[in-house]
């Protein structure tokens, strides 16, 4: 049952990818990686430069990032898409596929400006990118989380913020829980650990929150369906004067 | 939202009034009243914010833990303020932001067009309800120094313009996010443009840019170590808040501007005349005031930080109390009560004729020598070569007030005092000046027996300065070889002893003791024991210690007098 519905899903992909591409609100993800690139740039410049401060540069540069994943699931048609056959957990899965690789340019891109101005200092590139892919996926989580909370589903306007809050958390974590841990320091590997950890719990947090409401609320009208006789024998006894509505009662739009 | 509603229809100017008729200034009058309806309602709104409260909050937490630490010294605490506030400036940046696209949001623009209140008057409702975050950060701001100016001990005088600057910056950002907000219909703008902001002032406050004027074109500017006196401070604490104030003017007024453009204003040729002037005034206070706080610092300056570090004694005030002479700068003279409990405490551990016999330790106050150029240092280091005097037990501006910073002003203090007593010779500066800032040189540190009876000495001025130093000895086991000398500070002065590391293992060992027992021993051969020419293994016969593991590659001999040797860190 769970593959045919899978099958079902997959098969609505292509059909999906052009007008999911057409949906996504391209400029705050891609302003986001220009401007972190920007800084970037200007902020790592040939001199002396140890690993931790290229580390403290490449982890704003994936902040100011993950700022414009924030906004990446904002779609305010969300609730009249609801009856369409792939579900919120697909066609949101489809808009993090589609800038996946601007997202694998600008990191690239990122590293690269880091490696080219200072080739000497060995940068821990996997560590580093796991830190990343833990990042973008709880700022997903979060857009997901919030567009259940914000108005017209338009969910970055509490994820963005939530993120800088979480970011200036993470900061001043204790040094037995630290995420910021300094390379060659004695909690990198836990801190990498703990990284590893978040990017779990970021995408099963994703996937909960992007459960279809619609697909919820038809398995409840037939589970509702089923039990009408036993409500009807319930209202049968109620006591006189209590109706149901009548159907008339509402006037259709002229 | 209703009433201001309301009073919108009833302010709208009559139509086709083109000339200043008693009418139409009756209605501008009543747009006014509604403007000020708007900026009350959006001030509660904005206090309200989740991300007001929650900044808020977290403000309150770090004003509270950046002052609960260290005894208060005003001129600093003045400081301390802005980071904590800098929360709630990003919250201002966002919360005002999101309330001026909030008609475009929720797709209302349309009926706001259909009030009297133009988009201009909306966006001065908006930068009015700023107003509400300033005063909330100013409350927390005056909170937090009557918290601190009740702390016994406390010193020095709090400065308007630093007390003023954080809720300058929460005024910046808010007008800020308006402008923002006026300039692009979209949210994504905001946190973009506050991470850019964020970034720029951190990177200002970073060590290539620390001493240099340009770092003050930032936002906030850091200040690290220990408090200095006020004269020494040398920071354009008015420029800078002139600065911010003049940015957050320009900014709004830039916003009215935005918004007058939009809205193809029934703004009159008066409200579009007042608007640029604000905007030039404001331009110009800004320009002037940029220009003003990067000018380099005056030579004079730079010689007093220079006179102050190389001697610091002409710079001073003497009195004695009891067994010691306490000398301060001016101005820090409550924080010798905060002192005598530790001297006395150490004094205490030794036999009451030897301190009787001995001239009174002299117990003197040493600025921090983090914030001055190399060039400083150099020539305040040839200054204090030429010193001749009494050997000093030095102490630092700051004092700690609870836990760890406590233990470790006590540790610091009591070290010196205990070297002091013990006869150990008095401290040099090292030959050569630091070739980078931050090296500490370690020169001539203290060993063999007389250093391990002063370090166990310093350990009595209280539990915590005893928790102090098995905390240091226990991280110098992590970082290196536990032989390597040691400062019992961060931020030694020349005038600090500097210790064995062998020395430590053995006070160490000694601390284990019961200390009624030590001190017996040590009365009875208090002599032997301050020798130069006791080893540590005569010591550890004396007490009948078992001689602490060496764990490093280069094991020292106990029976030999140890030779001292220079280390940089």
């Amino acid at each position: 049952m769970r593959r045919r519905w899978l099958t079902r899903q997959l098969r609505l992909v292509p059909a999906l990818l052009v007008p999911t591409a057409r949906a996504i609100g391209w400029a705050p993800p891609l302003a986001a990686f220009a401007l972190s690139v920007g800084l970037l740039v200007l902020a790592v410049r040939p001199g002396a430069s140890s690993a931790g401060s290229l580390v403290v540069w490449l982890r704003i540069t994936m902040v100011v990032g993950a700022l414009g994943y924030a906004f990446l699931l904002d779609d305010p048609s969300e609730p009249t898409t609801q009856a369409v056959a792939g579900s919120l957990l697909l066609r949101r899965t489809l808009r993090v596929a589609l800038l996946l690789p601007a997202t694998a340019a600008w990191w690239a891109a990122a590293v690269w400006r880091v490696r080219v101005v200072h080739p000497g200092v060995p940068l821990p590139v996997a560590a580093l990118t796991l830190e990343v892919g833990a990042l973008l996926a709880i700022t997903i989580a979060l857009a997901a989380a919030g567009s259940r909370l914000a108005p017209e589903r338009r969910g970055g306007v509490m994820a963005a913020p939530t993120l800088l809050a979480v970011t200036g958390a993470a900061i001043l974590l204790p040094a037995r829980l630290a995420l910021y841990a300094q390379p060659g320091g004695p909690g990198w590997a836990g801190a990498h650990q703990r990284w590893a950890m978040l990017l779990g719990c970021a995408l099963a947090a994703f996937a909960v929150a992007s459960r279809d409401p619609a697909h919820g609320q038809v398995r409840s009208r037939v589970r509702n369906r089923f039990r009408r006789p036993a409500r009807g024998h319930e209202a049968g006894r109620r006591p006189p004067g209590i109706r149901d509505a009548e159907p008339e009662t509402t006037r259709p739009v002229p | 939202m209703t009433p201001t509603t309301a009073v919108e229809h009833r302010g709208r100017p009559p139509a086709g009034s083109g000339r200043h008729g008693p009418g139409e200034v009756a209605g501008g009058a009543r747009s006014r009243r509604a403007m000020l309806a708007l900026a009350v309602v959006e001030s509660g709104r904005l206090l309200r914010h989740p991300a007001v409260l929650a900044a808020a909050a977290f403000g309150a937490v770090l004003l509270w833990s950046s002052g609960r630490h260290i005894v208060p010294v005003l001129s600093r605490s003045d400081i301390a303020t802005q980071i904590p506030l800098a929360p709630l400036a990003a919250a201002a940046l966002l919360a005002t932001n999101l309330a001026a696209l909030r008609a475009h949001r929720d797709g209302a623009e349309d009926l706001y067009g259909a009030t009297g209140l133009s988009l201009a008057l909306r966006t001065i409702a908006h930068l009015l309800s700023v107003l509400a975050l300033v005063a909330l950060a100013g409350a927390l701001v005056a909170a937090d120094l009557a918290w601190l100016a009740w702390v016994p001990g406390r010193v020095g005088a709090p400065n308007p313009a630093e007390l003023a600057t954080g809720p300058a910056l929460i005024a910046l950002c808010g007008c800020l996010g308006v402008l923002l907000g006026r300039v692009w219909r979209s949210v994504t703008v905001a946190p973009l443009a506050l991470a850019g902001l964020a970034a720029g002032s951190f990177a200002l406050n970073l060590p290539g840019f620390n001493n240099r004027p340009v770092a003050w074109l930032g936002a906030l500017r850091v200040v690290h170590g220990d408090p200095l006196p006020a004269a020494l401070l040398g920071r354009p604490a008015s420029w800078h808040l002139a600065y911010l104030v003049g940015g957050a003017a320009a900014v709004g007024a830039l916003a009215v501007a935005f918004a007058v453009w939009r809205g193809q204003a029934r703004a009159g040729r008066d409200g579009r005349a007042v608007t640029a002037t604000v905007l030039v005034a404001a331009l110009a206070v800004t320009t002037t005031a940029a220009v003003a706080q990067t000018r380099p610092p005056s030579p004079a300056l730079a010689a007093r930080q220079v006179a102050t570090t190389g001697r610091p004694t002409a710079h001073q005030v003497c009195q004695r109390r009891g067994p010691a002479v306490y000398c301060v700068f001016p101005g820090f003279q409550p924080q010798i009560s905060l002192w005598e409990p530790t001297v006395r405490a150490v004094l205490g551990s030794v036999p009451p004729a030897v301190t009787a016999a001995a001239p009174p330790v002299v117990v003197a106050q040493r600025i921090d020598q983090g914030g001055m150029t190399l060039q400083q240092l150099a020539l305040a280091m040839a200054q204090r070569k030429d010193l001749r005097g009494q050997a000093v037990a030095p102490v630092g501006t700051a004092w700690g007030r609870t836990g760890r910073a406590l233990g470790a002003s006590q540790l610091r203090l009591a070290g010196a005092v205990a070297a002091r007593i013990v006869g150990l010779p008095a401290p040099r500066p090292p030959a050569q000046p630091p070739a980078h800032l931050g090296e500490i040189r370690i020169s001539d540190p203290a060993v063999n027996a007389r250093a391990v009876v002063a370090l166990w000495l310093a350990a009595q001025a209280g539990p915590q300065a005893a928790a102090e130093l098995r905390h240091r000895m226990s991280q110098m086991g992590i970082v290196g070889d536990v032989g390597e000398a040691f400062n019992l500070t961060d931020q030694p002065d020349w005038d600090d002893p500097a210790w064995g590391g062998r020395e430590g293992q053995y006070a160490l060992a000694l601390l284990d003791r019961p200390p009624g027992q030590v001190r017996e021993t040590l009365r009875r051969n208090w002599a032997l024991l301050t020798s130069p020419a006791t080893t540590r293994a005569r010591l550890a016969e004396v007490f009948g210690l078992q001689p602490p593991p060496q764990q490093g590659p280069n094991q020292i001999d106990d029976h030999q007098l140890q030779s001292t040797q220079g280390t940089t860190r």
